[in-house]
């Protein structure tokens, strides 16, 4: 540009020397390799871990959904006999994704997942005469969370009880009318177990 | 703005690039004006790779001008950013930017110690003039490109441009003797 005055480079003076000085000083080839691994890794990582949380969101909301159509189906029918349980064995499955597990579920495991992991509490949880069991069914949110949390709970009951006996304790307050229940029990009971001398 | 007139090709018409050729166009001269705006030479690849994720993350916005100049107001605003964390921190202070910088393979015992000198006449520098100094006498950009890339109109681009000449002759005129 005509305007820009003369530059200091092209001079002979102290400062103009220093200034040449600097023109070789640009980072070194291994430098930027460095640099441009860094730049791919972050560039990368927030992409991946959205892709994760959408998947992870997508088997929750399914399962929920899933779930509660059938419990509504199952008071729409006035069926007795027919499994409410099946709401209260879905959060466990799901909660896999928000837990750090050392071998997570996959999403496309997770149905099957659902029918060898909680099979009892089902059966035995729920009063196969209760009248209305869409009205006394918790928030499906809250049922996600409290999942999440037992299954952390489950997951540190060997390795640390104590922890796993404070997080049972914690779904119990915050969850105190939950179906859930004999699951907190069951983990609560081995937490103990490894608590005791 | 113009073409740049520095070290890199003709970009007019303005076609947008991908990032790869501008990583590779650029990143040398990125860690150049990181390190002559302030940045210790320790902290240069980490502030580097900041600046290339947010032209990663913004390219697709940029719509004309000079790819060096915007990559170098990136880089003022990282180096600037680096600065006031660096005051935060008086450990990171205390490593003074005149010891940090070795003689490569390239370069010579003397070329080092010139360059020592300078940073330590830059650091002595207020940040407004430094990052307007470095950019036009270090980096070849033009005066227009150094005001838009600071941020300033081109008047007191100037204005700083004189300041840190006279100040910086003097320092190492006196550095010198």
């Amino acid at each position: 540009m005509s305007e820009d005055p003369p530059r200091l480079l092209d001079g002979d003076s102290e400062l103009g020397r220093a200034l040449r000085a600097t023109q070789g000083d640009v980072l070194s080839p291994d430098a930027i390799t460095r640099v441009k691994a860094g730049v791919s890794a972050k560039a990368a990582a927030p992409a991946a871990a959205t892709s994760a949380s959408m998947l992870s969101k997508l088997v929750v909301l399914a399962v929920v959904v899933g779930a509660g159509t059938a419990v509504y189906l199952a008071a729409s029918k006035d069926e007795p006999t027919r499994p409410v349980s099946v709401a209260t064995t879905a959060p466990i499955l799901v909660a896999p994704s928000a837990a750090p597990e050392p071998t997570p579920i996959p999403a496309a495991d997770q149905p099957a997942a659902s029918a060898t992991q909680v099979p009892a509490v089902v059966a035995t949880d729920v009063p196969r005469s209760r009248p209305k069991p869409v009205a006394s069914q918790p928030p499906a949110d809250a049922v996600t969370r409290e999942g999440a949390i037992l299954l952390e709970a489950r997951r540190l009951v060997e390795t640390d009880p104590a922890r796993a006996l404070m997080l049972v304790k914690q779904c119990e307050r915050d969850f105190p009318n939950s179906q859930l229940s004999p699951e907190r029990e069951r983990i609560a009971t081995q937490a103990k177990q490894h608590l005791a001398p | 703005m113009g073409a740049p007139s520095g070290h890199d090709g003709e970009r007019d018409p303005f076609r947008k690039p991908e990032f790869e050729r501008v990583f590779s166009e650029e990143a040398a001269y990125v860690g150049r004006t990181l390190r002559y705006l302030g940045v210790h030479e320790a902290h240069v690849e980490d502030v580097a790779q900041e600046v290339f994720l947010v032209v990663h993350r913004r390219l697709s916005e940029l719509t004309g001008g000079s790819i060096r100049a915007w990559v170098r107001q990136i880089c003022v605003h990282s180096a600037s950013n680096y600065r006031r964390s660096k005051k935060r921190r008086p450990e990171d202070a205390a490593a003074e930017p005149d010891s940090a910088i070795p003689a490569s393979q390239h370069d010579d015992a003397e070329n080092a110690q010139v360059r020592r000198r300078l940073l330590a006449a830059l650091s002595a520098l207020p940040d407004d003039q430094r990052d307007v100094f470095v950019l036009f006498e270090i980096e070849g950009l033009t005066m227009s490109e150094t005001a838009e890339a600071t941020g300033c109109p081109l008047q007191t681009a100037y204005a700083r441009l004189y300041s840190a000449r006279s100040k910086l002759q003097e320092a190492l005129k006196g550095a010198s003797q």
